[in-house]
This record gives structure tokens, sequence and C-alpha cells, in this order.
């Protein structure tokens, strides 16, 4: 290498921008011999093309290139906020000298004057990455990636909210939750600069315009308060992240009570600053990117305050890794839109690119992704569910791994789960619980003569899809039944603490038995509207199931027939024998009380067309 | 396939640690903050939070940026838990923020979740989306005779936007949704100065709200014309001109969003559409809560 040579990295080449090609060839070559690594370009387009496949040391570029000019050039890297820190040495005609101090300004290191020699280019190269990166400096002074060459900007003459005044200035009230919109529909958090009885000075990201209609929410002790104002000046300077707008209110009780408290709070801040307690609530002012609350006054009701979205960090690993997930796509299958998530993983809404169709994705928690029994278990359902062909059972599409991501894709149904209905208070009627007690005890007959017992069965796993068709979901810890009986492996307690069976808490070998138990407690919980034990703490519901008797449940619903209610109750025998013992005698009464009630719904009907006639008859007459 | 992703200013033990926990399939390629110059060929960022907390926040933000809206995720990792609220990381741009400290397990299928491509849009979803490309495109070259060119689109679970300037608008009608755009200055104020006829110099806090609230407010308004009789047909609110970076919009639940970028004299924008139509597919109005 020769002498003088700069002592640049290998990673790290020279990036030569010019219009004249024999130029360009010429000090390109003279470099390259010198033993640097050059590369050239013409216009802006290849040299970003170079920037964005090389890690280049140094710009050297024309003040005119074919696309945009050198300075344009310049500009944009300097708006980049990684490739502003590359030394950039600028070249310019003779005559031109004096607009190339424009082109320090914009941030070159460094320019030359054509002709150039080979010796004074290698002279400046060396020089530019020697020098100590001048973007360090700017990175102290500001925290925007914005350049510092940006120019100030404000409105109509009015003071920024942070310079100073001579009159009093009121304190930053962080402790008061204030929002603001310009249409009631979004609205952007904002600290109180300042405030007097004609209106408030603001600092905010919304940023407004003079005259503009603006709402102020304020949160009360006694609950929300919503101001309409209008602008009347804006502090918008140098493109900070916020800007100051001073609102002039309409005079109100509610502007009243909202100055009385904010004086109160002042009031107190400076007894306790006077006291030389620094008071928690006196904070700078920083106004800090928020959530931004959106809904048609949804929060505006007195005692609510205003809700935000929710921020995911508090959310648990288990919901991050979920959220990680949403947009994404696992082989053939699109995650729209998360639904929820269960103890074995989570489900997403997803699209099946290649049938088209909606599908539902289960994918498997974190927690259990590592333990290998855990994805064994899995992968089990989906072949447990693959093997059920049945028109009330969600249907099993696909399973796959992604990145050790293990998920499968199953029918996707459109609809609600029982657990829905009972939330929103839909009690059952007769006729339609039957009907869907019936299904359900015959899809689970189905699953019984595969020897698969759910062992989780629960109004939450109970679907009805638009159509009103009943399906079963989530065989998450359904188990094959050992038909020998020999299973002894020891689990915990699987089943939801609501409508587990006695036998499944006391950890006995279970069959088809405890799941009838579930079943009728979750159509318990249907009928009633309440679960058949209740309690404080999962603990306390448990010893109820194993020793509480059960409040009857006509005593809970007097609108349902005894025979269902003794159907019901037992099913949730404490004692596995004295319950149904398998599902055929089940639909047998089930059967047999929907066809009286079938008949006794027509015979309503029919006195109902006898009450309807005569008057009809009178009518004619 | 090996996914490559830039370790920014990462020791060699959370290096070693990472390598560990991902496998093969991760290529890592050692960067330092000041060293790197594009993100064009990576995956994933991966920060370590070395330093104190403002120059953490200042290099995130910047390499946000640098990201000009394309979903990379950028995650910021620690060999120690994480004392201080980390919120001030993710309205930087960090996507997600995790220590060595958190189960193994979490952090290595948070971090697959993160490598996995965000998908592309659905046919019925491009049905709608065109339609905001078309009249985004059109709108910018009615105004200011620039040349809009859309680059890409890719869906999000969440609407937070990472820029300097931007409009949002609530959709209301048989769609419901919000529409937002947003800018970095130096675009900003070259549309503006166009669309206003005047000097970037003087350009004031009236011209940028009135510029942005309009490129939102035509945009929205085009696309609302097209969707006359269509499940998309919306009504528009009154724009929002917001400013500053990291402001989380709260969205209607379980409503994918769209993030399409434009390139504009190789600068770029972005526009966010959430939008979610009442009618279902086979035009029925949709009753029943999913």
């Amino acid at each position: 290498m020769n002498a003088g040579i700069l002592p640049m990295t290998k990673n790290e080449n020279i990036l030569f921008i010019n219009r004249d090609k024999i130029l360009l060839e010429d000090l390109g070559e003279s470099l390259r011999s010198k033993g640097y690594t050059v590369h050239v370009a013409s216009d802006m387009r290849g040299a970003l093309s170079i920037l964005s496949a090389n890690s280049v040391g140094v710009i050297i570029c024309d003040n005119k290139l074919h696309d945009v000019t050198g300075y344009d050039f310049l500009r944009f890297l300097k708006n980049d906020p990684l490739r502003e820190k590359i030394p950039f040495i600028f070249l310019v005609p003779i005559n031109d000298q004096g607009r190339a101090i424009n082109a320090l300004k914009l941030g070159a290191f460094d320019f030359i004057v054509y002709p150039i020699t080979i010796e004074d280019l290698m002279g400046r190269i060396n020089e530019a990455v020697l020098m100590p990166r001048s973007a360090e400096k700017a990175e102290e002074q500001q925290i925007s990636p914005v350049s510092p060459a940006m120019t100030s900007v404000e409105n109509s003459g009015e003071e920024v909210a942070n310079e100073k005044r001579k009159s009093k200035r009121v304190h930053p009230l962080s402790s008061i939750r204030v929002d603001v919109s310009r249409n009631g529909v979004f609205w952007l958090s904002a600290q109180i600069k300042n405030i007097n009885r004609e209106g408030v000075f603001l600092e905010t990201s919304l940023l407004s315009k003079t005259g503009a209609e603006i709402y102020v929410k304020v949160a009360l002790p006694s609950g929300t308060s919503i101001i309409k104002g209008q602008v009347k000046h804006i502090a918008f300077k140098n493109y900070n992240p916020s800007a100051g707008i001073g609102v002039e209110v309409e005079k109100n009780a509610q502007w009243i009570e909202v100055l009385q408290y904010v004086i109160t709070v002042i009031k107190k801040a400076d007894a306790s600053s006077f006291k030389g307690s620094p008071a928690a609530s006196i904070m700078p002012v920083n106004v800090q990117p928020a959530p931004v609350s959106c809904g048609e006054n949804k929060n505006t009701a007195k005692g609510a305050t205003p809700t935000a979205p929710k921020v995911k960090l508090n959310a648990s690993y288990e919901l991050r890794f979920y959220q990680s997930l949403v947009g994404k796509q696992l082989d053939n299958y699109k995650a729209v839109s998360f639904i929820g998530s269960g103890a074995m993983g989570g489900v997403f809404e997803g699209w099946d690119i290649a049938l088209e169709r909606t599908v539902a994705l289960k994918v498997i928690s974190y927690r259990l992704a590592a333990k290998e029994s855990s994805r064994d278990m899995f992968i089990k359902e989906a072949r447990l569910v693959s093997r059920l062909d049945h028109p009330n059972i969600a249907h099993m599409y696909h399973i796959g791994n992604v990145n050790e991501i293990l998920y499968f894709a199953m029918e996707y149904i459109d609809g609600v789960t029982m657990a829905d209905l009972i939330k929103k208070g839909d009690k059952f009627n007769t006729l339609k619980g039957l009907s869907y007690l019936i299904t359900i005890c015959e899809a689970l007959d189905f699953v019984n003569q595969n020897n698969i017992i759910h062992r989780d069965i629960k109004p939450a796993n109970i679907m009805i899809n638009e159509k009103g068709i009943v399906k079963i979901v989530d065989f998450g810890v359904a188990k094959i039944v050992d038909v020998n009986g020999d299973d002894n492996k020891k689990e915990g307690i699987v089943g939801s603490p609501y409508y587990i069976s006695p036998e499944a808490i006391d950890g006995r070998q279970l069959d088809v038995r405890s799941d009838i138990y579930s079943l009728g407690a979750s159509f318990y919980h249907a009928f009633t509207g309440s679960p058949p034990f209740d309690g404080t703490n999962a603990e306390e519901v448990l010893t109820k199931h194993m020793e509480q008797e059960l409040i009857p449940l006509r005593k809970r619903n007097p609108k349902v027939s005894p025979a269902l209610g003794k159907i019901i109750e037992k099913m949730m025998s404490k004692q596995p024998e004295k319950r149904y013992q398998d599902y055929k005698g089940i639909v047998k009464d089930l059967k047999g009380l929907e066809s009286r009630a079938q008949t006794f719904q027509k015979l309503k009907n029919a006195t109902l067309i006898f009450r309807v006639k005569p008057k009809t008859e009178v009518a004619s007459l | 396939m090996t996914e490559k992703i830039a370790a920014i200013d990462c020791g060699q033990d959370t290096v070693n640690t990472l390598k560990g926990m991902m496998g093969e399939e991760i290529q890592l390629a050692i960067e330092s903050f000041e060293g790197i110059q594009n993100l064009q060929n990576y995956r994933m960022i991966i920060i370590e939070g070395n330093g104190n907390q403002r120059d953490i926040l200042q290099r995130i933000r910047k390499l946000r940026y640098a990201c000009y809206f394309r979903a990379v995720p950028i995650i910021l990792i620690n060999r120690q838990a994480y004392t201080d609220s980390v919120e001030p990381y993710i309205t930087s741009g960090a996507s997600e923020v995790l220590s060595f400290n958190e189960p193994v397990g979490a952090i290595q299928q948070i971090l697959k979740g993160y490598l996995i491509p965000n998908r592309k849009p659905l046919d019925e979803e491009m049905e709608y989306l065109n339609s905001f490309i078309k009249n985004t495109s059109n709108v910018l070259n009615t105004t200011t005779s620039l040349e809009a060119v859309f680059k890409e689109v890719y869906f999000t679970n969440d609407f937070r936007i990472f820029g300097d300037i931007s409009g949002i608008i609530g959709l209301s009608g048989e769609a419901e949704g919000i529409l937002g755009i947003t800018f970095y200055w130096p675009l900003a104020k070259t549309i503006i100065a166009k669309m206003m006829g005047v000097d970037e110099d003087h350009i004031n806090a009236d011209l940028i709200h009135d510029g942005v609230a309009e490129i939102i407010n035509m945009i929205s308004g085009s696309t609302k014309k097209d969707f006359v009789g269509k499940p998309y047909h919306f009504e528009i609110s009154l724009p929002s001109v917001i400013v500053g970076s990291g402001h989380q919009i709260g969205h209607a639940e379980n409503t994918p969003i769209a993030v399409m970028i434009f390139e504009v004299n190789y600068q770029y924008f972005a526009l966010q559409v959430c939008l979610k139509s009442k009618i279902n597919r086979k035009g029925s109005i949709t009753g029943i809560k999913k």
C-alpha cells in the first residue's frame, strides 16, 4: 500500500458521484491504483443503490448530478439518521465557490474546487476519515432526528410556551389529566401551562389552527368535564413534537368548576413547595407521546375517566408473543386478528390463502412450546380432533410448525360461545336449550365412541354459529380413554372450576361420566344464569362440587320444567354411578321431554289461533 | 432460510446468548450504531440497552426513522431486568423490550414471532386498499405535482404512528375505522410548500395544519366516493393533525391495520388504514360478535 493511504477499514469505501463520466473513470481509477475501494455513480438513484448495499466511508459528490443537484442529495443524506454521519466532500466549479458555503451549512465536511488533483483529493479524504464524526455532536444537541438546519416556525408572533414571561406562570400540572380534541373523536393528552378566567394555555401534540373549535376534557374528582373553546393562538417552534395552544373557553358552570379545581391544585402545590417538600405532582413539562383515545364521547360521562388503549407492555409475555404474530403468515395461513387465549395457546382469525377461506389458527403458548411433552400434547389435540368428523365438532384442517412456532388451522366458527350468551343474560328457553343439549349429547356420544373424553366441557367451549348450529371446540386437554382401564397415569386437576366433576377434582380415573357432569353443570349455568357452585376462590368452588348439595335447578329458575331440572340434576350427581352412564340415556329422556314440549307449544299456538279467530269473525259480521 | 439480524451495540456475551437461543436459523451481523448506514437487508434489529436512557432512546428513534415505515422489528434487549418503565422505548420506536432475566422460552418465542414476515393483503382487502393507493397518488399529484409511488403494504396489529407529523381522520358508516397519513419533516415541508405555494422557510403552524389536514381529507373524501354502494362505504369526520412520534391510536379490536408505504423523490411516507365493514361478504349485516 502506498504511503499516505487513508486508514479506512475494509468495510469503508469511497462513493464518488459525478456527471462527467471521463472524470469519474479517471479519478476512480487513480484512487483505486492508490489502494482505495471506489464506487462510482452519476446520479442520486445510483448513489442510493450503492449506499444500500455498501458501507461507505466518504462521499465525494459533484454540485450537479443527472437527476438532482448535489445540494439536494446532501440535504437528503443529512436527513437520513444513519447516513448523516458519512463525511461528504463537495466538488464545486471555480466560479461557484461562493455557494459552496451553503454546502458546509447543510453539513458537508469539506469542499474542493475544480480542477482536482489526486493528491489534494487523497489529502481531503484522509482528513475526513480521521476527523471525529460531527454527527456525534449533533446527537448531543438534539433528540429529534430532524436536521438542526431546520428553520424556526412561529405563528402570529405569540411567544412559545417555554419562553420566560414576566407574568406569574403556573407550574406544569401533570397531576391533572387533560385531553384535547378537534372533533370529539380523537383525544390527545395535553398539559396545562397557564390558566385564567378567559381560558387555558396547553402544551399538546395536537396541532390546531387559529380560530378552530377545540374540546378540552379535564378529569376532575367529581367526574370528567368537557369544555368547548376556540384556539386563539398557537406556539409551534422548531418543529418540536408538541405545540402550545391558547384556548379561549365558553364560560359556563363546567368551566368555573374546572378553573376552581385547577386553582386549588396550584395552591396546594405552591404550599407544599413553600414547605420545601417537592410536590410529586409538579414535574417538568414533557409531553410524551401518549395513547390517542378514540371514541365518540364514550368517556364523557361523569365519573368516567378517559380510557386509553391497552399498552401492550403491561400485557403478559403470552399476549406479547401472540401480538408479535398478528399480521404474520404461517405457511398458507394469514393471522388476520387475535381472538383470545387459553391454557394451551392463542387463537387467531386466519385466512387460508390456498383454499381461500377463513380459519381459526391456534398457536401453542410460549410456555408450553419449550416443553417437548406439551408440544406432543398440542399435536395430540390436533390428531384427536382430526379423527372426529362430526357436524357438531369443529373440523381440523392442518397442523404446522413455522420458526418452531407450532400451530394448527381448524374450522372457523363465526358465532358466539354459550358463555357469551350467559354473560349477556340470555337464559335459554326450554325448547331451544333442549335442542342444544340434545345436539351436544349426540356429538359427545360420538366423541365417546372414539374413546375420547373432552375433560373441559364448559360454556366457553360450546359455540353457536350464525346458522344456530352448535359446535364443540377446544380439545386441548382431551384424552384417549384406556379401554382396559389401565390408565394410572397421575395428572394434575384438569378442567374449569365451575364445571369440573368431583372425580376429576379427586384425581380419580375419568370416563365419559365426568364429561356428563361438566355438561350438566354448563347447562345448569345456562338455564339459571348462575354456575351450580360459586365461591370467592377456585378452592371454595371445588370443595362445593365435592361436598355441597346442588340447589335444585327449578329453585333458581322456576320457568324450567321439573323434568328437565331432574335430568340436569341427575347429570350432576356427585357419584358417577348415580349419573347417566352414557349419553344415549340422556338423549332418550331429553327427546321425550322435547316432544312433550313441542306438543305443548303446538297447543299453545293453536290456542292463540283459536283466540284470534272469533275476533276476526266478529269483525266480519 | 436464515434470517439476517443486525445486532447493534451488542456485547459478545449477548451475541452468544442470542445465537444459543435462536440457533442456526438466524445470522447475527454485529454492528455498532455509529457504523451502521442502512437497514435494508435486515429482518430484525436487536439493540442492547447499554448507556444512559437518553442515548438509547435517541438511537431507537434514529433506527426507527431509518426503517422508513417498513415492518422491521426493533428489539431492545438488556442483560439486566428493566426497573423503570419500558414505555419510552416503545414510543421511541422499539417493537419489544426484553431482558435476559425473563424466561428464555418467552424471549425465544417472541423473537421468533417477530421474525415471521408480515402478511400481505388478501384479495378482498386489496379491493379497498387499491382505492386508497390510487387516491393517495392522485391527491399528491394534483395538489403538489409530485409523484407518489406506492411501494409496499403490510399488516400490523397496532396503530402507532412513527414520524414527525400525521393527519388522522375517523371513518364511520357502513364501514368504520381510522385513516392516518404520516410524514417526516423534510418531505412534509416539501409537500406543504408546494400545496400552499410558499417557500419552505415560510411554513408556519397554520399552513402545516391546513396542508396535512387537507391531504388526509382529500384522500378519504375521494376514496369515500369510490365506495358508494359498496360494503366499505364510510363517512368522514373532522381531521386531526398530530405532531411528534410514537402516538398510539385507539382502534377497533380485532381489526388489522394496513400500512402502505409511498415514495416521493427518494423519501417515504406512510398511509395507515384500519377499516372494517359492518357488512359481511355474503351481504348481510354482521350481527353476531366474533
